[in-house]
């Protein structure tokens, strides 16, 4: 990775051809156009490429537009977290908001709509044609059949996997969505089964279990199998949520209560389109992921990777949730 | 004209503030919006005493589909609407996708309760085109939830006007006519003892009713809708599935 290796040089064509494409739905501002020219030029350099990107004159011959506009264009990229700048430094492709842009475009082709946010990717982790092949997959996991309690993330894709632990007598260990109100606690055992189905949804979920305190977690004894969905996960296990580290947060809290230890595995269940084949290296609060459930296949990985072992305060990256209640 | 409209944007949002404070104390929150009134029309104590209140009106008991919007105060209703072997029709949450028929004899028993969530209704209902809906026999009957209502029946929603134009839409295409009537189901605290007057875009209703209370509003002066299209070229309603069907329409005739 080289600072001096050449960047691949911008065709004029794709410029041209992405100038060209707007131009044909309405007229929006010159800014708009380079705006969304950059932002396509981000999305198709490969993938874990860190290098800046061309420097600002370099770009701003190519696009053939005044700094006035460029600058207007590259702060608004940067807003949204596409571009990175850093001075003195470069202008940087953020690479987890690129992968998320380039998962979600091809994940909303099998998506479904959630039942609130409808097909607004950024908001929820959404269910997808074939994912019954993952839940079959997701009950033949290493330690699925001993476990007694199992956490499952609140994600739309793990709706029929949580019916079906609850199916098979299990309890769960649910986050609300955003864990706005913490962990709820749902008895398989106790549940009727004509109740099930309600149970497994997030609309249902509060009815059934009871919220869980983390002394109550702390008496439950163990986790055997912790399953979330992502928006995107690397073939190397990173688990790429919304952007808000709500999973990392949530294994935090788990290991925080002793429930799970730094071997009890991570699986997490996704489209085949949800797996990224990037280099990007984790952070410390980064709970990797030790098994990846796609609708064709099962990837284990061993040895795993270190985990989080408690709650990272300083790490915490989710701004709305009440610790303090939570706590 | 325009200050008036203003004066009276300043008193609902006056009135939504403190009987979102009231509500507070017997809302559910929502599944994904938690306590953010301005995004849902919250679930409260008493609502199956409010479907139970529904099913005594008249309207009810003529038969037919039930127009109900997606609120969560109105769960149970669509609960006890599928009990009595009716069927519903009703919207995506923020008219996303659309309209939606939920017969209730393709719900299982068992299944009532979770066919009447957001979360469970995509499962046993189908999507109706509005030409599809357009077909169907008269709604004597619309169910919706709201924020606030004034006692001579100006409601508050979440303030998209999102029933204005599920009215306006059922109007353009025959499915309710003058004999319809619509009910606003709230709680208690959400009924505004003041005579309110609405703005021209504004669905009054026909009776109110609480968990302990069946309120007719007399001469609502409610007129039949219409789709205000000049209102939707700036706004994203102006890009879900039945507007841009009904737009095409009126391209072609």
């Amino acid at each position: 990775m080289s600072r001096s290796a050449p960047w691949p040089k911008l065709g004029r064509e794709l410029v041209a051809a992405t100038l060209q494409l707007d131009r044909t739905t309405a007229s929006p501002p010159l800014y708009r156009e380079v705006s969304s020219a950059i932002e396509r030029l981000a999305l198709t350099t490969r993938l874990g490429d860190e290098r800046a990107l061309p420097t600002e004159t370099g770009l701003m011959e190519q696009f053939a537009v005044r700094r006035g506009t460029f600058w207007k264009t590259t702060e608004e990229l940067a807003r949204e977290g596409i571009l990175r700048i850093e001075p003195g430094k470069g202008t940087f492709v953020d690479q987890a908001k690129k992968i998320r842009l380039l998962v979600w475009e091809k994940l909303l082709k099998v998506a479904k709509p959630d039942s609130r946010f409808d097909l607004d990717l950024s908001r929820f982790i959404p269910d997808f044609t074939e994912r019954k092949k993952c839940d079959e997959q997701l009950c033949e996991l290493p330690g699925y059949r001993e476990s007694q309690t199992i956490f499952i993330a609140s994600d739309n894709s793990l709706k029929a996997f949580r019916f079906q632990t609850l199916k098979d007598g299990k309890s769960i260990i649910v986050p609300t969505f955003g864990m706005r109100r913490g962990f709820v606690l749902l008895d398989g055992m106790r549940i009727s089964s004509h109740d099930r189905l309600l149970a497994a949804t997030l609309d249902g979920m509060e009815h059934f279990g009871r919220y869980a305190s983390l002394n109550d977690l702390r008496n439950i004894g163990s986790v055997g199998l912790v399953v979330s969905g992502a928006v995107a996960v690397t073939k190397l296990g990173l688990n790429l949520g919304a952007g808000d580290g709500y999973f990392d947060l949530e294994w935090a809290f788990l290991r925080h209560c002793e429930l799970v230890t730094s071997k009890t595995l991570i699986a997490v269940s996704v489209h085949d389109c949800q797996v990224i084949d990037a280099q990007i290296r984790p952070a410390v609060h980064d709970a990797v992921v030790d098994i990846i459930v796609t609708p064709t296949k099962t990837r284990i990985r061993t040895p795993s990777l270190p985990k989080p072992d408690g709650i990272l305060w300083n790490e915490i990256r989710v701004r709305f949730v009440d610790l303090k209640r939570i706590h | 004209m325009q200050s008036n409209n203003r004066n009276q944007g300043d008193v609902i949002a006056a009135y939504r503030e403190r009987i979102w404070h009231d509500l507070m104390k017997v809302a559910k929150p929502d599944s994904r919006f938690h306590w953010d009134f301005s995004s849902f029309i919250a679930d409260f104590e008493g609502s199956t005493e409010c479907a139970a209140r529904v099913r005594d009106l008249e309207a009810y008991k003529r038969g037919g589909p039930i127009f109900i919007t997606p609120d969560n105060s109105t769960e149970a209703l669509r609960a006890q609407v599928m009990a009595d072997g009716r069927t519903i029709i009703m919207t995506t949450y923020g008219i996303g996708r659309g309209f939606l028929q939920l017969d209730s004899s393709k719900v299982p028993t068992a299944e009532r309760r979770y066919a009447a969530t957001l979360d469970g209704m995509d499962h046993y209902s189908e999507s109706l085109s509005m030409e599809e809906l357009s077909k169907g026999p008269l709604i004597s009957l619309l169910v919706t939830g709201g924020s606030a209502v004034s006692s001579n029946g100006v409601r508050f929603g979440k303030g998209h006007g999102y029933f204005d134009l599920e009215w306006a839409m059922l109007s353009e295409i025959g499915r309710v006519n003058e004999t319809t009537e619509i009910v606003d189901v709230v709680h208690d605290c959400q009924i505004v003892d003041e005579i309110l007057v609405g703005e021209d875009h504004d669905v009054p209703v026909d009776w109110i009713v609480s968990p302990t209370k069946t309120i007719r509003v007399e001469a609502s002066g409610r007129k039949l809708g219409r789709i205000r299209w000049e209102m939707l070229e700036e706004s994203p309603l102006g890009l879900i599935p039945p507007i841009k069907e009904l737009r095409a329409l009126k391209i072609t005739t």
